[in-house]
């Protein structure tokens, strides 16, 4: 591992990488951890133009994946249909989680992907309102996944005006003349400008204003702008003014509202800290976050156009922060590294719900007592899990590691940074899941066969070999030890038996070398 | 090893069987020397009651002349409830905690809430989490505020500490609270039990060799697991029979923490199903049974430890009230104002604050209006009971009503 400073500090005297340091950098940064085969492509292509293809992901080939995806038929669903269906929660999003797994492992668009997570939590909508979990699909597709490496403005008006979003953040339910303030609130404070802006009482009234009138038909759960719950009562948001328009003209306000949102420079100073400390460090340097506004705003919140600076920056390419791997990054990095195999049977019928939400409120995802230990025993997944083993494998495993996909417990989304996802706690249950991949322990989940098969190379050898694998370069030389150890082996001691092999992996998967991106 | 053995279990933890079989040898041995390093002797038992409380047939307005109206089929007849005063009497399932409501031991504080109004059992477990009125802020728990800023010693492993399925939202942000899905399985899952120890003496060691950041938490999670992994050890019966109800269970470990004195400042427990939407029953019936359940195991809790309960308070929450009117299904739905409930020695027993009532007039959107927020209660505790006055920091903008229990 590389020496560094500590917590989250970039080291500034540090050389830029270069030659492979610099290969397996940006493999860990910008994409969901290392295989050999992205290593090869990152060196032939040189990092740059590989970078440069990534920022434009329709031009790259995605067919295996999409082929695959096609066997998850929810992520089609509409709201209408799972409102049709019953169902609610995990039983939604089951698909869009395995999904979002699928993707991290096995798609070469891997940059998007990793923007795509990060635009999950910057603007959360989250299934843990029951009503929630019917419009994801939907924002998945519709909202996120088209502008993640687009123009932010355009991404800020999807997701706003997203019947997800309205739903959420109670717009959908807001009406004249007392609007909900929440969204109005949430959009200024989460969403763009930040708290650092110093907006008042008065600009969040002026947003929930503009925001009010947008709500979702009864009748099929579309967004649409209803002039009678629209509050025409003018109003200002940071230097911006309600039109004053009335009936269904009203319905420009928020179109304009947003766009002179994205372009504020509180906006590209928020978006920048939050592009730095997903690249970069926990703690950026002031300098290279205000670089990175000053190019996002140059770019009119081209957000491909400002990760090109972003990845030019010194800062990035020093490297040498610690940051610590999100569960979903964590468990994405652990399959990549062991080729595993996510098995999504081909022929699954469209799960239904099992009643109404009355009973499925009980079901508390969060906070069961022990009887859900079980995944199989947890009724928020009956209906999924028989038939699709890996989607109990995936809720459970990233519910288990405080990161429950499109679950996010406020609306500020599963937070970012280390501290939470290194605490003691933290730490045994990602200790815990290295060792249940490498003993192919989750359904539906299974590591390449030929990785652990038993060979007559000696522990020390195949210690080194798991690593470079794991890791990309060889181990710590107390990690190395730390794997011999647990696998009660010495440097030469002969492997032969598959299960040395799979308990080298097991501690390998649980290394400290494995927790950092 | 094969792939079969590992049960979905061994997900949370693989050590039972180990331990049981004593074939551990523990990092750190077994010792009772931890308790000179805790700071407080005080600890504050949060109850979470998932699902939404009818707090109307917990602390029931028996004196409401509208209370009997909203509900033909559930309310709680004045002969079957247990007086109180004029205006409340007690649901008949609750009998088990007579002494200690007779001791002036327990506050009940009705028309309890948060000021959001969502009515979503998520949503609103997050808002009391969060101590913040449903703003975001920067995510942390309310406990795991107060756990950072209360005075004394430095921090300790187990200082907070929650039991059931999932961490507990109230303790985001303290590195050092802990999650125990339940005692006899702490530790590190899917390995062979003959391998653990050297497993974890393995990575004990390579992480000690690591980068702070990391090196730290895993110091920390080798502790933990050595001072759990000698709760187990050593003797500290429990001087009540529990019995087999999980809840019951569930304070039962929570009371072998704080006889082997871990350090245990705070303990979250999460008791699920109050989400009476069919059938709620009255004096008898669903609802009565979950608090039967509830005032029993709080009861031989209280029992277990009453040598020291002076430095214990037990809280019992909800993320919001039910409906005042029931529903078609001779139950009912979600709502706002709920009820909240205050044991310990020394406490100031009685119903605390205001009482909106019932009538039509008074209900919000046909809800209990909330008369007092939920972070004037923990607010009283934080300050009161356990002796930390940085409200300002653990409830940020907000200024709690005095109640009067503490």
């Amino acid at each position: 591992m590389r020496a560094t400073s500590g917590d989250g500090v970039a080291i500034a005297s540090q050389q830029p990488l270069s030659g492979d340091a610099l290969v397996s950098h940006v493999a860990r940064r910008a994409t969901f951890g290392l295989t050999p085969a992205l290593l090869t492509e990152i060196r032939s292509s040189g990092v740059d133009d590989w970078l440069e293809q990534q920022l434009q992901p329709s031009e790259i080939a995605d067919n295996k994946v999409e082929e695959k995806l096609r066997r998850l038929r929810d992520l089609d669903g509409t709201p209408a249909d799972f409102r049709a269906r019953k169902m609610f929660g995990n039983q939604v999003t089951a698909d869009l989680q395995v999904a979002a797994v699928v993707r991290a492992v096995e798609s070469n668009r891997h940059l998007l992907e990793v923007m795509v997570d990060l635009w999950h939590d910057h603007l959360t909508a989250s299934s843990i309102k029951e009503p929630v979990s019917w419009h994801l699909p939907l924002y998945d597709r519709a909202a996120i996944r088209p502008h993640a490496l687009g123009r932010f403005s355009d991404l800020l008006r999807a997701a706003t005006m997203s019947s997800a979003m309205l739903e959420y953040l109670d717009t959908a339910s807001s009406a004249a003349p007392k609007v909900n303030e929440n969204h109005g609130r949430e959009l200024l404070e989460l969403h763009t400008v930040g708290r650092a802006a110093g907006f008042s009482q008065a600009d969040v009234a002026g947003a929930a204003r503009a925001l009010s009138g947008w709500t979702l038909d009864p009748s099929d759960l579309s967004v649409t702008f209803d002039p009678a719950r629209h509050d025409p009562a003018p109003g200002t948001v940071l230097g911006w003014s309600t039109s004053g328009r009335s009936g269904r003209a009203a319905a420009r306000d928020l179109p304009s509202l947003l766009e002179h949102l994205a372009h504020h420079p509180s906006t590209a100073r928020r978006i920048a800290t939050l592009l730095a400390r997903r690249f970069i460090a926990d703690a950026p340097p002031e300098a290279v976050v205000a670089s990175i506004a000053e190019a996002y705003l140059a770019a009119g919140t081209d957000l491909a156009a400002t990760l090109r600076h972003l990845f030019a920056t010194s800062e990035f390419r020093r490297g040498g922060a610690v940051m610590v791997r999100r569960p979903l990054d964590l468990l994405a990095a652990q399959l990549r590294a062991t080729s595993a195999i996510l098995d999504i049977p081909n022929s699954v019928e469209r799960a239904t719900g099992q009643g109404d939400q009355s009973t499925l409120g009980t079901l508390s995802a969060f906070r069961r007592a022990t009887d859900a230990v079980d995944p199989f025993a947890d009724p928020l997944l009956r209906g999924v899990a028989p038939q699709r083993p890996i989607a109990s494998s995936i809720i459970y495993g990233l519910r288990h590691n405080g990161q429950p996909l499109f679950g996010a417990s406020n609306p500020s989304g599963h937070p970012l940074t280390g501290a939470r996802w290194s605490s003691g706690d933290a730490l045994l249950r990602r200790w815990t899941l290295g060792a249940f991949v490498a003993q192919d322990a989750l359904p539906g989940i299974a590591i390449d066969p030929t990785l652990v098969a038993a060979t007559a190379t000696a522990a020390g050898p195949s210690v080194d070999a798991l690593a470079k694998r794991c890791f990309g370069s060889s181990p710590s030389r107390a990690t190395r030890d730390g794997a011999l150890v647990a696998m009660g082996c010495a440097e030469g001691d002969p492997i032969d038996d598959p299960q040395q092999l799979r308990q080298a992996l097991a501690f390998l998967l649980a290394a400290p070398e494995m927790q950092l991106r | 090893m094969t792939t079969r053995s590992i049960s979905r279990r061994r997900f949370l933890a693989g050590t039972a069987a180990a331990c049981t079989a004593g074939t551990i040898a523990p990092l750190v041995r077994p010792t009772m020397a931890f308790a000179a390093d805790g700071a407080t002797e005080h600890t504050l038992v949060l109850v979470l009651l998932e699902g939404g409380l009818d707090g109307l047939s917990a602390l029931v307005p028996a004196g409401d002349p509208d209370y009997g109206a909203q509900r033909p089929t559930t309310a709680i007849a004045d002969a079957q409830a247990i007086g109180v005063d004029a205006t409340f009497a007690l649901h008949p399932a609750l009998a088990p905690l007579n002494d200690l409501w007779a001791d002036g031991l327990i506050a009940a504080i009705p028309a309890l809430g948060t000021p959001t109004r969502s009515r979503s059992h998520f949503y609103e477990m997050a808002v009391v989490a969060g101590g913040r009125g449903g703003r975001s802020g920067d995510g942390t728990g309310w406990l795991a505020r107060h756990l950072l800023t209360r005075p004394g010693g430095p921090p300790v492993t187990l200082q907070g500490v929650s039991c059931g399925a999932a961490p507990a939202l109230e303790l985001i942000g303290d590195p050092r609270a802990f999650h125990v899905p339940d005692l006899a399985s702490v530790g590190i899952g899917g390995w062979d039990p003959t391998r653990l120890p050297a497993v974890e003496s393995a990575l004990a060691a390579t992480y000690a060799a690591t980068v702070p950041a990391l090196a730290n938490p895993a110091a920390v999670a080798v502790d933990a697991v050595a001072r759990l992994r000698a709760v187990d050890a050593v003797d500290t019966p429990s001087q009540a029979a529990y019995g087999s109800d999980p809840w019951a269970s569930q304070l039962r470990e929570v009371g072998q923490l704080i006889r082997a004195g871990v350090g245990m400042e705070a303990a979250v427990v999460s008791f699920g199903g109050w989400d009476t939407h069919k059938a709620q029953g009255g004096a008898d019936g669903q609802l009565a049974t979950l608090l039967g359940r509830l005032a029993s195991a709080i009861a031989t809790f209280t029992t277990d430890l009453q040598d020291r309960l002076d430095d214990i308070t037990i809280v019992v929450l909800s993320e919001f009230g039910r409906r005042v009117a029931e529903n078609g299904s001779g139950g009912t739905d979600h709502g706002r104002g709920g009820l909240g409930i205050v044991v310990g020695g020394g406490v100031r027993g009685g119903v605390r604050g205001p009482w909106p009532g019932l009538d039509p007039a008074s209900l919000d959107e046909g809800d209990l209006a909330v008369a007092t927020d939920v972070r004037s209660v923990l607010a009283e505790v934080v300050r009161g009971r356990l002796g930390n006055p940085a409200i300002d920091q653990v409830f940020p903008d907000f200024a709690p009503t005095p109640l009067g229990f503490a």
